[in-house]
Formats: C-alpha cells, structure tokens, sequence
C-alpha cells in the first residue's frame, strides 16, 4: 500500500487503465483494460479498493451516471484522473527513468554489473 | 429451453453480501463484463466460473474493509469478544458444561426442525399444492376405466381430474429382473398434480393411445439406467413389450404413492385396460372448497351407479370424503412432528434453565472481580454488555456445534422415519433450517441473560443469599415440571409402543420368512402353469431341514392390496335395494395357516385336494365372518354364495389383523389357491430363526426353481409388521431421548443447586455440627431441603401432564392419556433421580469440619 505521493505497482496500473479509458473509464473498462494489456487476471474487488485509495489520495475522482437497465439497475461510477495523479505517475516515471538509465539487464543476468 | 443471461444466483448473493453500500457498482460492473464478454466468448460454464472465481477471490478484499470498518466503529466490542473468550477459555469446566448443554438442546431442536420443515412446512413441489384433492377412502371410492371420463367431466367443482391404478413393471435385464411398484395413470396425471420432468416430457393424449409410453422416477432412473440422458427417448423392454421412454421426474418429486418409480398411461383403449377400481386425484376449480368436492362427489358417484358404473353404491355415499393431498400424504406424521417441536422446545427450555443455574453460580464467584472493575472505574453499562458478550458467545458456540451434531445425525434419523413419510429423504440444515437455530440459539441467549438478572435485584435488595436462593429454588421447580412432561409423554409412548406389540395379531410373526416371486405371463400365461411354478416352490422350500411349514397367500397381512367380494351366506334373504355383505377374500396354498401360525377354531383348514379339479368348493372363513353371518351358530358346514357359485365352509380361523396393527379385522373368507390361481403369491415360510441365513435359504430355494423370476424380499415378518407401525416408533424413541435427557438435565439442576446450597451454609453447617447435630441428621436435612423445590415441581409438572397429554391422544393406541401406570410411575423416577442427585452434596455436607469451616471465614 503506497503512502501518499508513493505510487504502488498496482496502483500505477490503475491508474493508466483510467487515463487510457480518457473519463469515459468505469469499473469494468479499468479491469478489462488491465487484463488485456497486462495479462494479469485482476479481480473487480481489487480494482475497486485501490480506485477507492486513488481517490481518497486525491489522484482521480469518479461521478456516478444514470442506473442502466442492462446492468441489473446498476449506474456506472464514472472515473478521471486528477492533475494530482498525473504528477504522482510523472514523478514515478522520471525516477524510474532516471534508475533505468545505464542499466543493461543482459549484463546483469550474465553476472557483469552489480 | 433458454440459457439464463444471469450469473449463477448465489455467488450474485454473495458478492451483493460482501459489497459496502457504497460500492454497489462493482455489482453491475461484473453482470455487465459477464453479460456482455465472457457468456458470449467462453460459453455458460466457464463465464459461470470465471464469475464465481471474481466473487470469491474479491471476497479477502472486502472482508478486509468490512472489518477494518467494524473495527474503528466498534473496536470495544471486539475487545469485549476477545475478553469473553480468554474468560470462558480460563473456567473450561465451567464452559464446557455450558456449551455442552445447549449444544444438546439446540441439536435435538435443530434435528426435530429439519424434519418438520421438509415435510410439514416447505410446500410440495407442485403447482398450487393445496389445490390438489384426494377422493377417499379406497374402498368407497374407485372408478372403472369406463368411469374416469364421465366422473372427470360431471365434477365441476374439479377443473381437472386423473385417475390411477397401482400396478407393476418388471424390468429386465441379462443381469436381474427387478419389480417395480408404480401407476398406470391418466395421461393428464403430472398436469393435474402441477409437476414436470426434469428431463424429456410428461404424457401426451398421444402415449394414451399408443400405449408405449414410461415416464421414471429419479430413483429408478439412476439405479437402472446409470443416469444417462440418453435413455430418455429410447426405446426399454418392459416384459415383452417395447416402450419408449418419455421423461424422467425430478428427485424431488413426491408422488401419490411413497414407492412409485415408474408410470405408464391408462391407455385410451379401453380394451387393453385390464385393470378396474381406479383411484384418483383432481385439482379444485377456482372458488371451489373442499366441502363443494365433497358434496358433488355424494351426487355423482350415485349417478354413475345408476347407470350401471363400477363404483361403490348409493348406500355407502355418507362415507365419501375429499381431502387435501398434502394433508393425506402427511397422515398422522404432521402431528408426531408437532408433539416432537414442542418436546424439544421443552428440552431447550430446560437446558437454559440449567445454563442460568452455573451463569447465576458464576456470577456469585465473580462478585469481587466485578466489584473491583467497578471500582476501576468500569461504567456499569460496560459491565453488562461484557456480560452479554460472554453469553451471546456462549450460545453461539453450543449453537455451532448443535449444527454440527446435527448435520451428524441425519443419517440416523432418516433411517427412523416412516418410509411412507413424503420427501424424508430430503432432510438436509437447509437455509431456513439454519435460521431457526440461529433464532433459537438467540432466543437461548436471551433466557439464559434474563433468567438470572431477574434475581439479582431481588438479591441486592436482600442482601444476604436468601433471595438469590429462592430463584434458584425456583429454576429448580420449573426444570422438574418440564421433566415431568418429557417422562410422562415417553412413558405414555413406551406404552403405546408395548401395547401396538402386544397386539394379537392372530398370527406369530416371529420365525416367518417370506418372498414374492413375479412369474411373468409369457412364460407362465395359464393356471396350470402357475399351479405347477407353485407346487414347485412349496416342494423345494419344503426340503430346507430349517423349514417347518410352507404356504402362501396373495395378500400378505401387513401389506397392501386386496380383493373384495359379495357374499351371502345360506338363508339370507338381502331384501331389494340392499347389498350384499362384502368379505375380503385371501387366496391360499399349502401349509400357510400352519406357517402363519392361525387358530384353527373349529372344522379343518384347506388341503390341497380341495383346489383339485372337480372337487367340491369349499372355503375357511374368519370368526367375524362366521359371527357375521351365523351369528351363534356353528359356521362349519354351511354353504355361502359368491355370486352365481356356491362353496362349503369347511374351517373357521382366528381372526387376523389384515391392514395394520391398529386396525380391527374385518370379514375373510379364505379360498384354496388351486381353484383360482393367483399370478403373485407371497411364499411363506416357517423357519427355526427367521435371521439373514433362513432368509437367503428361503430366497435360494424359491430362486431354483426358475432363476428368471423377479423376486419381492425376502423380508422377515416381523419386519414387515413393523413398518406399520409408522411413526409411533419415531415419536417413541424420540420422545424417549428426550425424556432421558430430561431427567438428565434435570438431576444436574438439583445437584448444581444442592451443592451450591451446601457451600454456602458451610459456617452455619459447621456450627450446628459443632453444637453436636449428628452427621446423618445434616445429610438427611439437606437433601430434605432440596428436595422441596423437587415436589413443588413434580406436582406442577404433573398438572401440567394431566391437560398436556391430551394433545397426543390420537397417536396413543389402547392406552388412556392419563395412564395410572405412567403418571404414577414418572413422578417415582423423578422424585428417585433428584434423591441420586442430592446425595453427593449431601454427604459433603455432613462431613464439613466444624473446625476449618468455622476458621474459614
């Protein structure tokens, strides 16, 4: 679990599954879009928790729509992410950048670079 | 049939369980993904997999948050819990013996109710089930085939009607011949009950008319036919003849008879109906009561005689009933269970009384701890809700292992109820099974809580232990009044029980072995052969050096079926408009009154020259038969009329109880089996010890001499009478655990109370034995003392009893509900096991040393 303006793995998921689905991303979508591109079989509770952590940190806010018929009477919450969030993905980005620089992981696994 | 578009329910119900209001979306989210992606992609299995596996592998995460919620909301309950539970873990004898009681009493609760629920409370799996209704009773009411469409279409108040002819199927294969008991029925028979297949179809006009047509039981389906869809549609020999079958029932289908696996149509042909005296069943039209039933089937029965109907007479319509199917296929068991619900809640009501009891010893034991969590500051409101937790959590785990004991004993009750009993078989802890214990083990918690706070401000008024004593006194008269009910009804059953043995049934059923070949009509299609496949029979079972006297009868006492006839005895004149007298008639072979043991009251029995061609006809007739129609006279000798022939009375024999132990004889008359051969007889074999040798030997013998023929048994004939007597065996064995435990929980009241009396009075008891008071003088007195509580409750009880057992007058059989024997015998065990109780504490007490116990304080 990430403290504040750590993002965790998971959460870095998350939260480019939501950017990916540009506001139109919902619980659904998120998982889907997670599963597909990652490979990774992720459960919609999972998914949930760590939306309801995101949002709590103030990285994404979510809107619920109008209950869908198709869905049991279930409306959709709706998510975005929030230029907070976008920060924290940038900052994790560059410093990942930044430690990724020079490293040839062909090297290591031949035992050369440690 | 359409694929539901649905996930499977429960993991829905599961998943809605588990997810906070505030993140219902996630419901919709995963019917969406399901709905729209996984069914169509991956087919309804494994998109039913893939969403179970959401449900269950999101169920950590949100428990998680659930308890994370609870925990900040109500962290000093949890702390409390955890506290109760260190607390009982530290007194394990004293918890033990807690959960141990009510484990007790919330399992035989939790068994009785399981019971009653599949067969009394949830309806039967049919459409509109109280609709459904049964003419009776089987004598009155019977229809040739000729009559089932004219009664169906005159019966307004019926908006359908079937009817039913109980019958056979031999199904064969290289391996065995099994007979199967089930129903030719009218095609419409599954519609007017409101019940489908679960596989194929139900009956078409169409299987009516080409009469080739066999819907099975689940039973019968899995046992014969390995469960293979693929029989359905195929075509079976049934006997010779080629059948297709159309549908298989559902497991839990219940039909009319306890025993049908296999129904076949009553064929439009009435030509190839060889069977006669149909029953039947109707669904009531709209509006219609049963009392609406039952007059128009008054009106019309008459009517269908007039024109010449096989149906019972005009004279006997008065005795014509409707009822209910679900009322009819209860019987008498709705009460038995009734009877059995209250003695259990009796029980429970015990066991929480003796709960009280250690709660209330506790409680003094712990005075000083909570005097010194007072002091500490702790809010009396906490006190009592610590309290509170530490009994909810000891009622909920002698609820959880209630459940545990009693998903144990289903087994074991399955196998003590009556066969006949609807859907026994499917007793299981289900979902409303489980709340009832939940509720009952709440409902425990809340007497055992109450129970013993109603004392304490009494007690603090009073000071010193007198009043804490008097409610315990109190507890102790109330649980002996209890125990007195649970005795007397078990006395009052063992009785019945006695007596239901007891009966005569003019035969010996000990030492007889009997079996029922079916000798197919192919291969045995005239009498002669039948004589000859019989006399074969009586020749080799003959032969077993165990065997002492061989017969056979058609219609074995104890089992059903039977053949009904007019007869009129010499000198009779039945004015006009009148009928003649009926007599059941028994088709016999062989030595069987010798086998079945049956007085011969005076004249012979029948030989078996008697069923020679040419001879003279004779019978033997019972002695209500010979009573009925020559009064005083000597019966032997005389002639009586059957129809257009005559026969001799050669024999009077004992009357035997034909239909049931409960159930008086009625006129017989006994025919030898060659003057009118019988397809299926029931061999009966007197043996030196009717047990599992004799009954293969039996079984053997008959199977040589043709090993083709299906065989019924063997069964002992003890056996057989003791099916009939249905529930009353149920309810006895049952109400005497109850009252067993009853007396048990009771004997630990008194004691509990007794010693606690005696630790108490330690000083007092010190200083009396000091002042030079004997010491058996201190043993007798305390037991005394206790014992005054004891007597207040047997009388209670005992008045109680007197008014209580009328409630089970109608299950009791040749036993009055205030039985001298049992109400005076109950008290005696009673007032004996609370004596038994006392002495432990008793000699305790007189052997307090006045000096320690005077030092002590």
């Amino acid at each position: 679990m990430g403290r504040d303006g750590f993002v965790g793995a998971f959460e870095e998921l998350v939260l480019l599954a939501v950017i990916r689905g540009r506001g139109t991303g919902y619980g659904m979508t998120v998982r889907r879009e997670i599963e597909e591109r990652t490979g990774r079989d992720v459960t919609i509770g999972a998914v949930y928790a760590t939306l309801d952590r995101l949002e709590k940190k103030g990285w994404v806010t979510s809107a619920v729509g109008e209950p869908d018929a198709d869905r049991g009477g279930r409306a959709r919450r709706y998510f975005r992410v929030l230029p907070e969030g976008v920060d924290a993905l940038q900052t994790l980005r560059s410093a990942r950048d930044g430690l990724w620089e020079g490293v040839d992981l062909d090297d290591v696994v031949s035992g050369g670079a440690s | 049939m359409t694929a539901p578009t649905r996930p499977p329910r429960w993991a829905r119900a599961v998943l809605s369980f588990l997810v906070p209001e505030s993140g219902r979306e996630a419901i919709g989210d995963l019917d969406e993904e399901y709905e729209a992606f996984v069914l169509p992609e991956r087919g309804r299995a494994a998109a039913n997999r893939w969403y179970v596996g959401q449900v269950v592998r999101s169920a950590p995460t949100y428990i998680r948050a659930r308890l994370q919620q609870l925990g900040a909301s109500h962290a000093d309950v949890i702390l409390d819990v955890r506290f109760a539970l260190r607390i009982l873990r530290r007194r394990t004898g004293f918890s033990v013996a807690m959960v141990a009681t009510l484990a007790l009493a919330l399992g035989v609760a939790t068994s009785i109710y399981s019971v009653a629920h599949a067969v009394l409370l949830a309806p039967l799996p049919m459409h509109e089930p109280n609709r459904v209704v049964r003419p009776l009773p089987d004598e009155l009411f019977f229809l040739g085939a000729g009559e089932i469409e004219p009664f169906a279409e005159r019966m307004t108040t019926l908006e359908s009607f079937a009817a039913w002819g109980r019958t056979l199927f031999l199904f064969e294969s290289e391996a065995d011949a099994e007979e199967v008991r089930g129903a030719r029925v009218s095609w419409t028979h599954f519609d007017v009950l409101g019940a489908a297949p679960m596989l194929g179809r139900g009956f078409v006009r169409d299987d009516a008319a080409s009469d080739a047509a066999i819907i099975l039981s689940h039973g019968l389906w899995t046992r014969r036919f390995g469960g293979e869809e693929g029989v359905v549609g195929s075509t079976i020999d049934l006997f010779g003849e080629e059948v297709t079958v159309v549908g298989v029932m559902p497991p839990g289908h219940v039909p009319i008879e306890h025993d049908w696996e296999a129904w076949r149509p009553i064929p439009l042909d009435l030509e190839r109906v060889a069977q006669s005296g149909f029953a039947g069943q109707g669904r009531l039209a709209a509006g219609a009561s049963l009392a609406d039933a039952r007059a128009e089937l008054r009106r019309v029965l008459p009517e269908l005689w007039e024109e010449g109907g096989y149906v019972s007479p005009p004279q006997e319509r008065e005795g014509l009933e409707v009822q209910a199917l679900d009322e009819w296929l209860i019987g008498d068991a709705g009460q038995v269970l009734r009877t059995l619900l209250a003695a259990a809640g009796l029980v429970l009501l015990l066991a929480c009384v003796n709960v009280s009891n250690l709660v209330l010893a506790q409680s003094r034991r712990r005075r000083g701890e909570f005097a010194i969590r007072t002091a500490l500051g702790g809010s009396r409101g906490r006190l009592m809700r610590l309290r509170a937790i530490e009994l909810l959590v000891l009622c909920a785990l002698g609820g959880m292992v209630a459940l545990g004991a009693a998903a144990l004993s289903m087994n074991g009750l399955g196998a003590l109820l009556p066969a006949e009993l609807p859907r026994a078989s499917q007793i299981r802890l289900s979902g409303p099974v489980l709340l009832f214990t939940g509720v009952a083990t709440l409902l425990s918690a809340v007497l055992v809580g109450t129970l013993p706070t109603v004392g304490e401000g009494r007690a603090r008024v009073a000071l010193k232990s007198g009043g804490r004593n008097r409610l315990r006194a109190a507890l102790v008269t109330g649980q002996m009044a209890l125990a007195v009910l649970l005795v007397v009804g078990a006395g009052l059953m063992l009785r019945t029980l006695q007596s239901l043995r007891s009966v005569d049934t003019g035969f010996t059923a000990a030492q007889v072995v009997t079996v029922r070949p079916s000798p197919p009509s192919d291969r045995y299609p005239d009498d002669q052969a039948l004589r000859d496949y019989y006399g074969r029979i009586s020749a080799e079972v003959e032969r077993l050096p165990s065997v002492s006297a061989v017969g056979g009868i058609q219609f074995l006492p104890m089992t059903p079926g039977g053949w009904w006839s007019r007869y009129r005895p010499e000198g009779l004149v039945v004015p006009d408009g009148e009928n003649e007298p009926r007599t059941a008639m028994r088709v016999v072979t062989g030595e069987y009154f010798d086998a079945m043991q049956i007085r011969l009251l005076g004249g012979r029995t029948l030989e078996e020259s008697d069923g020679a061609a040419g001879a003279e006809p004779v019978v033997v007739v019972n002695e209500t038969l010979a009573r009925d129609a020559f009064a005083q006279e000597d019966a032997v000798g005389r002639t009586v009329h059957l129809g257009d022939t005559s026969a001799r009375i050669v024999g009077v024999v004992a009357d035997v109880r034909q239909s049931d132990v409960r159930t008086q004889a009625h006129p017989e008359m006994y025919i030898p089996f060659g003057a009118r051969p019988w397809r299926r007889m029931h061999i009966v074999a007197h043996v030196a010890s009717a047990d599992a040798v004799s009954l293969r030997e039996v079984a053997d013998a008959v199977r040589g001499v043709d090993p083709t023929v299906a065989l019924l048994g063997p069964r002992s004939m003890t056996e057989i009478v003791g099916t009939t007597f249905g529930s009353t065996r149920l309810l006895t064995v049952l109400l005497t655990v109850f009252g067993i435990v009853g007396l048990g929980l009771g004997a630990v009241g008194v004691y509990a109370v007794t010693a606690q009396s005696v630790e108490e009075r330690r000083r007092d008891i010190g200083i009396r034995v000091a002042l030079g008071a004997a010491r058996s003088g201190v043993a007798a007195q305390t037991i005394l003392t206790s014992m005054v509580p004891v007597v207040a409750g047997l009388v209670i009880g005992w008045g109680l009893a007197v008014f209580g057992t009328r409630w089970i007058e109608g299950l009791l059989f040749d036993v009055a509900p205030l039985d001298v024997p049992t109400f005076a015998v109950a008290p005696l065990v009673l007032v004996a096991v609370a004596t038994l109780a006392t002495i432990v504490p008793a000699v305790s007490a007189s052997r307090v040393d006045p000096v320690r116990s005077l030092q002590e304080q």
